[in-house]
């Protein structure tokens, strides 16, 4: 399955390259495009659910909302936050070594106050 | 050339065929269903036995699974059909099939606002074909399921108000039919992007128009011409309400690269129907995502989407603004006038639902460039940061724009405002917002002041003043 899978977006990847579409494949990716690294995306965030499953270019997180911090992965299952903002939660070893220091955004400034 | 093509156009109007079918009635090929400008080849619709009209019933108390119904009055009862509630008939388009999941997603979200009566219409006996054959079969479908309509008002005593037929592209001009043969008693039609190639320009009794039920909307998602962008949708309105989204021709979230079309969120098979025909597709994702979002597809009244984009249409009306899709029958002026247009923006992917606020910047602070974001905070939850303005931040001016919202905040409880420049700024330069004014689309306007000042990256909070 996971094979087939790979060898479809291989030929999808041949064709896209072969007939290039309205968009390019690798950077200033729109919302909703798959990409591999936050830098790719105009969000810059590059958003997947599983550590296998496809991901894409996702808005950053809003005040009130999961986040992640800022990692040098550069993929994430939670989008880290929007400006001024600050993803405040629990910080561990293991959770930066599986990207899932996740946190709630909150707003930099009342954080200090 | 052109006298001889007359000559065979005229020679064909004069030889004449029909087909007559048992219940239904009789199919001719004359003009203006066929041997005409906008449909020049001739073609009898097929019989019912090969186009194979099914009915399948799903209801709340059998949402997963349907039962196949026909135009039979016992049939009927002995199934999970209620007179006591609305019957909401679905109707696919061209190459489509009845079992396709969009249907019954459709279903199932009616199911978690009401109790009803879901009926898909299956007719791929008849859509998968060429498209000028599945045009005629539109009208033997179409007597099809005003047979079903009938047989409901005179067998089971079952009223044509509490009717809605819902169809998408081909489909819409199913449900004009039906809604004809029924003298437009049926309740309501809603087109979902009714297909233009053989429709567009042609006289209303082949194509959906507002005498064909009651009330009738339509949602435009595709009506850019066939040449050159393969639009499959038609500009022309045919309704009492029709909508524009985004408006009504490029689809946000319809132009990915390929490799991100194909491999869809929801499917490789789901992805390659967007890839094809994406923008088309879209009416009826608006449609289902307006079932569970009662306030989130309000359409203004507007002479263009230009005009609209150039934030001239806000606020609503006095009468409020319609909801696309859903609930488009609780506007007040609804039947008031034919062909009323209204536009909206949506967002790129499922949740469409947004919600428009026009915001009013007064600055304060240091003169500098940059970009200017507001966020919105209320009792309904909080909104992202939308960017108002960019370019020269000078104090005491005042920048108005508008957003559209994923996130109904309800009544506003205070403004966050931040700016950024994306350059180095040694003089660490602060600005604020000495006032923030927010209209929400009924017309309310909600004041927020500051006297602070902030620099750049660091969010300032406004409150009510």
């Amino acid at each position: 399955m996971e094979k087939v899978l790979v060898l479809l977006l291989v030929s999808l990847l041949a064709v896209a390259y072969a007939a290039p579409g309205p968009r390019g494949l690798i950077i200033n990716l729109e919302d909703g495009e798959i990409c591999l690294n936050s830098m790719q995306c105009k969000s810059r965030c590059c958003q997947h659910d599983t550590i296998l499953g496809i991901a894409r270019c996702t808005h950053k997180a809003m005040e009130n909302s999961e986040c992640s911090p800022k990692t040098l992965y550069g993929i994430y299952y939670r989008c880290p936050c929007e400006r001024g903002l600050t993803c405040e939660g629990d910080r561990s070893i293991i959770g930066a070594i599986t990207n899932t220091n996740y946190g709630i955004c909150l707003d930099s400034r009342r954080s200090k106050q | 050339m052109l006298m001889l093509w007359t000559f065979a156009v005229l020679l064909g109007a004069v030889a004449g065929r029909e087909v007559c079918f048992d219940k239904l009635g009789c199919f001719s090929d004359d003009a203006p269903w066929s041997g005409t400008l906008d449909r020049p080849l001739k073609a009898l619709p097929w019989s019912p036995a090969q186009i194979n009209t099914r009915f399948l019933l799903y209801t709340n108390e059998n949402p997963d699974n349907y039962q196949l119904i026909t135009s039979d009055a016992s049939n009927i009862r002995n199934s999970n059909f209620r007179t006591n509630r609305k019957t909401r008939i679905i109707i696919h388009g061209f190459i489509d099939k009845g079992e396709e999941n969009w249907l019954s997603d459709m279903c199932k979200n009616m199911f978690r606002v009401e109790s009803v009566n879901c009926i898909c219409v299956d007719w791929k006996g008849g859509s998968r074909t060429t498209y000028t054959q599945a045009t005629q079969n539109v009208r033997v479908v179409g007597a099809e399921v005003a047979l079903l309509v009938n047989v409901l008002q005179s067998d089971l005593g079952y009223s044509l108000n509490n009717v809605h037929l819902i169809g998408h592209s081909l489909g819409s001009h199913i449900a004009g039919e039906a809604g004809k043969r029924t003298f437009g008693a049926i309740g309501r039609i809603t087109g979902l992007d009714p297909a233009e190639p053989y429709f567009q320009g042609t006289p209303e009794e082949v194509r959906l128009d507002p005498t064909d039920a009651q009330f009738v909307d339509a949602i435009h998602t595709d009506a850019g011409p066939i040449i050159p962008n393969l639009g499959f949708g038609m500009s022309q309105t045919v309704g009492h309400l029709d909508f524009f989204p985004n408006g009504g021709i490029e689809m946000p979230g319809c132009q990915k690269n390929i490799l991100s079309q194909i491999v869809d969120i929801d499917g490789i098979w789901e992805g390659t129907r967007n890839f094809a025909a994406c923008n088309h597709l879209r009416s009826y994702k608006f449609y289902t995502d307006s079932i569970v979002n009662p306030t989130g597809f309000a359409g203004f009244s507007c002479s263009s989407y230009s005009l609209f984009t150039a934030n001239k249409c806000f606020p609503c009306g006095s009468g409020g603004c319609p909801q696309m899709g859903h609930y488009a029958d609780r506007y007040p002026g609804k039947t008031s006038r034919l062909y009323q247009t209204f536009y909206l923006n949506t967002g790129d992917k499922s949740n469409f639902a947004r919600w428009r606020y026009q915001v009013t910047v007064t600055l304060s602070g240091q003169k500098v460039t940059g970009h200017i974001l507001v966020s919105l905070f209320g009792n309904g939850g909080n909104s992202k940061q939308y960017e108002v303005f960019k370019g020269s931040l000078q104090p005491g001016t005042s920048h108005v724009n508008e957003f559209d919202s994923d996130v109904d905040v309800g009544d506003l409880q205070k403004v966050k405002f931040i700016w950024y420049n994306n350059v180095i700024n040694p003089t660490l330069p602060k600005v604020g917002a000495s006032r923030i004014t927010v209209e929400r689309n009924d017309g309310r306007v909600f004041n927020f002041c500051s006297q602070e000042t902030v620099r750049e990256d660091v969010l300032l909070t406004l409150s009510p003043c």
